[in-house]
């Protein structure tokens, strides 16, 4: 077939045959699974550095556990997994404090906590390396300071930890961007599955997924942005 | 004044503080000499308790540190520790203030203390003020850390080998502006080093370690002149010993009655730097004055000689 360019514009447009405003939804859909998996990553990778670094034998025993088999398995059958046992293990666990039924998972919930709790174990190394390069006799000089441990952590070892672990984060995010796109083995509807959808149906195949990755792109160059400002402020001082 | 009393610290098998006891003066200098291992970094920690003791206890002004909460004690004890430990991210002003923001000073008042101590360490504020400590020089680092341990008015400053870095010069310098600002502020000091030579420069009172023991505790002069046999003997007993017995005396102690010929000295002048003034002079004797007082005493160098033997 021939490639028509003026129908391809109606199709990706935002009338009655197009695609467009589905196709920004999903890519919406793509950055809120991002942003929010990425968050809880952020999270469970700090609470798992702490776990490593200075938690209980347990603590740490788990922590081990956790890096090791969410690296260990492709994120396609975690989230298979997680997808489908999360939803049931969720419910069963409401029937347990009683609110069987009261409280269910949206699928959008599902979906984040599988990329987050993929991302949470590789923000684990990521933050755990970059806390023991943050030199040593800072942290003394605060515990001299009497800086509370929580003060302590705002001030000092988190803003220096960050500046380290920066780079590896910046890695993590534009993963975490195209780790979204596996959600669509669930039928998730987010930009890549959108496109899938487009061009199955119009038979533009090249042209949306060509539309597709061009979205992936932009996505990941804005964000480039914020995270070089963000790199910037982290070095003052440095410099 | 600090009571310590029967401090030790043990770890596993490995005794790091043995059973020390010894007293510090409210506004003096002390500092604990030793050769590195022989425990005196643990002893200072364990007296704003960053190390807990295994026995024994440290009382500030008669009361228990293990009775003051942690913070509260700290925030009591300024502490400035081996290669200054500044914030590295955070201004100049932004380290110094540390302390007072989180006892919630209010902003005027900080800002106040800031400039007062850097105009102290003579660091200008509106240079110094928002600079980074990496754009310092090795010198103005040390003076920030210090300034950030008396920021919140502490009576009382324990330093870790503050000036192990410094080139000889510069470290010269910081030795006299801790005398002026310990002078200044009654601040009672306690001050780890290797370094004999500063031990004897700054201290009012030394202490002597080695293998987790106090082995003598007393006034330079005492040190040089009736050492504790065995090593502190070995320690203080080099060739210029007689000279750093002279570096502690002044003028004023050794002085006769009776004028002499020549320019004259200083009575606050060590009897060290008078008998090299001598030795120059190729004289004999020399007047003693204040400024352009007239002289009534001089100095001779049989009179500064004496000093630098111990007493029979």
């Amino acid at each position: 077939m021939q490639f028509d360019f003026s129908t391809f514009l109606v199709l990706i447009g935002f009338g009655p045959m197009g695609w467009g405003a589905q196709l920004l939804r999903g890519a919406a859909t793509t950055i809120e699974i991002s942003v929010a998996s990425y968050v809880l990553g952020l999270a469970l990778g700090l609470v798992g550095c702490w776990a490593k670094l200075s938690g209980g034998l347990i603590a740490t025993r788990v922590a081990e556990l956790y890096t090791t088999l969410v690296r260990a398995i492709p994120a396609l059958l975690l989230i298979i997994l997680l997808y489908y046992t999360g939803t049931s293990m969720f419910d069963a666990a409401m029937g347990l404090v009683g609110l069987k039924g009261r409280i269910t998972l949206s699928g959008f919930a599902t979906v984040v906590f599988a990329l987050g709790f993929i991302k949470g174990a590789y923000m684990t190394e990521v933050f755990r390396g970059a806390m023991v390069s943050t030199p040593k006799g800072i942290h003394e000089a605060g515990k001299a300071l009497a800086l509370p441990p929580l003060i302590r952590f705002r001030l000092v070892t988190f803003p220096l930890m960050l500046r380290i672990a920066l780079p590896g984060l910046g890695n993590l995010w534009q993963s975490a961007l195209k780790d979204s796109a596996l959600v669509s083995v669930v039928g998730f509807e987010e930009l890549l599955n959108v496109g899938k959808i487009a061009a199955s149906q119009t038979k533009f195949y090249l042209s949306f997924f060509l539309l597709v990755a061009a979205m992936f792109l932009a996505i990941s160059l804005i964000s480039n942005l914020f995270i070089d400002r963000l790199e910037r402020r982290l070095n003052r001082g440095f410099v | 004044m600090i009571a310590i009393e029967h401090l030790t610290k043990r770890i596993g098998e490995t005794t790091l503080v043995d059973d020390v006891s010894m007293v510090v003066d409210t506004g003096t200098i002390t500092v604990v000499v030793g050769t590195s291992g022989a425990g005196k970094s643990t002893l200072l920690r364990m007296i704003n308790r960053l190390i807990t003791p295994t026995s024994g206890r440290v009382l500030i002004d008669g009361q228990d540190t293990m009775d003051i909460p942690e913070d509260r004690l700290r925030h009591r004890i300024g502490y400035v520790i081996q290669g200054n430990g500044l914030f590295p991210h955070r201004t100049v002003a932004g380290n110094i203030a540390t302390v007072p923001r989180l006892l919630g000073w209010d902003q005027k008042r900080i800002r106040r203390r800031v400039e007062e101590l850097l105009d102290l360490f003579q660091l200008d504020p509106a240079e110094f003020a928002n600079k980074f400590p990496r754009h310092l020089s090795g010198g103005q680092q040390q003076r920030v850390g210090v300034a950030r341990a008396l920021a919140a008015e502490p009576r009382l400053l324990l330093m870790d080998e503050p000036f192990g870095a410094l080139d000889p010069i510069i470290r010269g310098k910081a030795q006299a502006d801790l005398i002026a600002i310990q002078r200044r502020f009654g601040t009672t000091i306690v001050l780890v080093t290797h370094d004999m030579e500063e031990a004897f420069h700054l201290g009012d009172r030394i202490a002597v370690m080695n293998d987790a023991q106090l082995l003598q505790y007393d006034t330079p002069a005492q040190l040089l002149t009736r050492p504790a046999a065995g090593f502190v003997e070995r320690l203080v007993g080099s060739s210029d010993r007689p000279f750093r017995l002279l570096s502690l005396a002044k003028v004023r102690d050794a002085m006769e009655p009776g004028d002499a010929p020549g320019e004259p000295i200083d009575p606050d002048v060590n009897l060290r730097d008078a008998l090299s003034r001598l030795i120059w002079a190729g004289a004999d004797r020399l007047p003693v004055a204040h400024g352009n007082d007239t002289a009534t005493a001089h100095i001779s160098v049989s009179g500064i000689l004496s000093h630098g033997r111990p007493p029979q």
